[in-house]
């Protein structure tokens, strides 16, 4: 059973699916909220954000071998 | 799976271009032989989209009358090389393999597919996906999805499903294909082919359908690392056009094959496939025969300890489910009934990412580009599987290639490259895999590795039949 809440919200972000791919949808979303959390609780260092452009200041090393 | 061993039908793009060279091979022939080859096996594997006959015919008579006038470019010249339905090739549809991009005609050649051009190389036709590289496979799109030759039941794994599965039944050497979360590892691996996600930034993704900014690489599928090399000294190289680009120069990566393995330093994370993820008994069994070989070149071999694999995990994810979401929200809102339902209530699911929540993933991930820069001053590659099982049986239920059965988050969100190779077979005759992940712009070393293990494995005299 679909919860009236998650069609709600999924109304507010001017999605739609169908029925059958409701149910789908709202486990999905559950795992999002299950990793979300998972990382969430593990926030016990002082990084900023980063992504990978800054692979572009890289200095390849010599490899061994 | 036969024995191929002097076949001349299966060539390697390293033979077949020193044929070519050497002038006892033309491209017409190694095209007919593609042709032929197609003619008879695509029909049930479903690995091309389209082959562009008449204008690859045209490339490779262009190419051969070059170099018999002594103008050969390169290892390229007169090679015909598949791409993945998400390229754009000048004048010709990039679908996306998704009814929303049906009638989308590029304008001009992706980046790449202009190096690939310029190297001399035939481009051969378009190669299946997942629709918009995210889901699959689908049964309810206007496309079937690919097979995979070691058996037509068998899930040849995506995104680049195409591109694998066509250089696995020798209907070309090389494909091009892309990787956000495994897209051509996990194929590379189910399909028994080499795959090199490469570091990101290292070749341009101008004018490839985006799926995560962040995440998104292009790379190459080949029977061989060898060969891999070869299709990277074409595609590589900075891109001022492309915002992600990297302005670094490296030396051919083709120029790493071969050299000794003395004294180089393999990282184990045995704890991903041991405790994180169990993989299966073959898997891990051809892995220790693989680090058995590397340590026969040279190499040492030590146990490395990383974040647990969920971690990795969890932060891909949810970067990609948040980007993908981004690039695709106007066309989920306004025609969602143009996508299937795989593509469409994956891309869906990244509405539900808050913003908080992704900047907290970022900051997850310098942590874990940390943690990998700081295990790599202790190795010089890691190595773990790729699958830790080999195929499954494709899924007819809706519900897509389970993503449990891979390794591929790591090197796409440290952004180091990362080689897939064959490293034996199960006992039903199907692929095993090895992945090995380098330090950034060191692809030439993860390659050089691979080209090893694939030697001492014996595992490229062996293809499937189908």
């Amino acid at each position: 059973m679909v919860d009236e809440n998650f069609k709600a919200q999924l109304k507010r972000l001017g999605l739609a699916v169908c029925n059958e791919e409701m149910d789908i949808l709202e486990a999905q979303v559950a795992d999002i909220a299950t990793m979300t959390a998972y990382l969430n609780d593990r926030l016990t260092f002082h990084h900023e954000p980063s992504n990978l452009l800054r692979l572009r200041e890289y200095k390849p090393s010599a490899p061994a071998g | 799976m036969r024995d191929v061993t002097g076949d001349g039908r299966y060539r390697t793009l390293a033979q077949a271009s020193r044929a070519i060279a050497k002038g006892t091979l033309s491209p017409l022939d190694v095209l007919r032989d593609h042709f032929d080859a197609i003619d008879d096996g695509d029909a049930r594997l479903s690995a091309f989209v389209v082959v562009y006959r008449e204008q690859a015919l045209m490339e490779a008579r262009k190419a051969q009358e070059e170099i018999a006038k002594g103008r050969r470019i390169g290892p390229l010249h007169g090679i015909p090389v598949a791409v993945k339905d998400i390229f754009d090739i000048e004048g010709t549809p990039t679908t996306g393999q998704s009814a929303s991009l049906i009638d989308s005609v590029a304008a001009r050649d992706a980046e790449c597919v202009a190096r690939l051009r310029r190297a001399g190389a035939v481009i051969l036709g378009k190669t299946t996906t997942w629709e918009m590289a995210i889901g699959g496979p689908s049964f309810d799109i206007p496309w079937p999805p690919a097979r995979n030759p070691w058996g037509e039941d068998r899930d040849p794994s995506g995104s680049s499903s195409g591109s694998a599965a066509a250089v696995a039944a020798g209907f070309c050497m090389a494909a091009l294909g892309s990787d956000t979360g495994g897209s051509i590892r996990s194929p590379a691996a189910w399909c028994g082919v080499a795959g090199l996600k490469p570091t990101f930034g290292l070749v341009s993704k101008r004018g490839v359908l985006p799926l995560a900014y962040s995440q998104d690489h292009v790379g190459t599928l080949c029977w061989t690392a060898e060969d891999c090399a070869f299709v990277m000294d074409a595609i590589a190289g900075h891109d001022p056009g492309d915002p992600s680009s990297a302005n670094v120069s490296l030396p051919p990566l083709s120029a790493s094959i071969g050299k000794p393995l003395t004294g180089l330093r393999v990282g184990v994370v045995r704890h991903f496939f041991e405790i994180d993820q169990p993989a299966g008994e073959e898997t891990i069994r051809a892995l220790t025969r693989s680090l058995d070989a590397l340590r026969d070149a040279g190499a040492k071999t030590l146990d490395i300890t990383l974040s647990p694999l969920k971690d990795y995990n969890a932060v891909g994810t949810l970067i990609s489910r948040a980007e993908g979401f981004a690039v695709h929200q106007h066309a989920l809102r306004h025609f969602p009934e143009k996508f299937g339902s795989l593509a469409r209530v994956r891309l869906m699911g990244g509405a539900f990412v808050a913003a908080s929540d992704y900047v907290n993933v970022l900051r997850h991930r310098a942590r874990l580009i940390e943690e990998m820069h700081e295990a790599m001053s202790r190795c010089d590659v890691v190595v773990f599987p790729t699958a830790g099982m080999p195929a499954g049986l494709i899924g007819q239920d809706g519900k897509g290639t389970p993503a449990q059965s891979f390794f591929n988050r790591p090197f796409n969100v440290v952004g180091g490259p990362a080689l897939t190779v064959c490293n034996g077979f199960s006992r039903d005759g199907l692929p095993l895999s090895l992945q090995i992940g380098g330090r950034p712009f060191e692809d030439g070393l993860v390659l050089r590795v691979g080209d090893v293990v694939e030697r001492a494995m014996d595992t490229r005299n062996h293809r499937p039949v189908f």
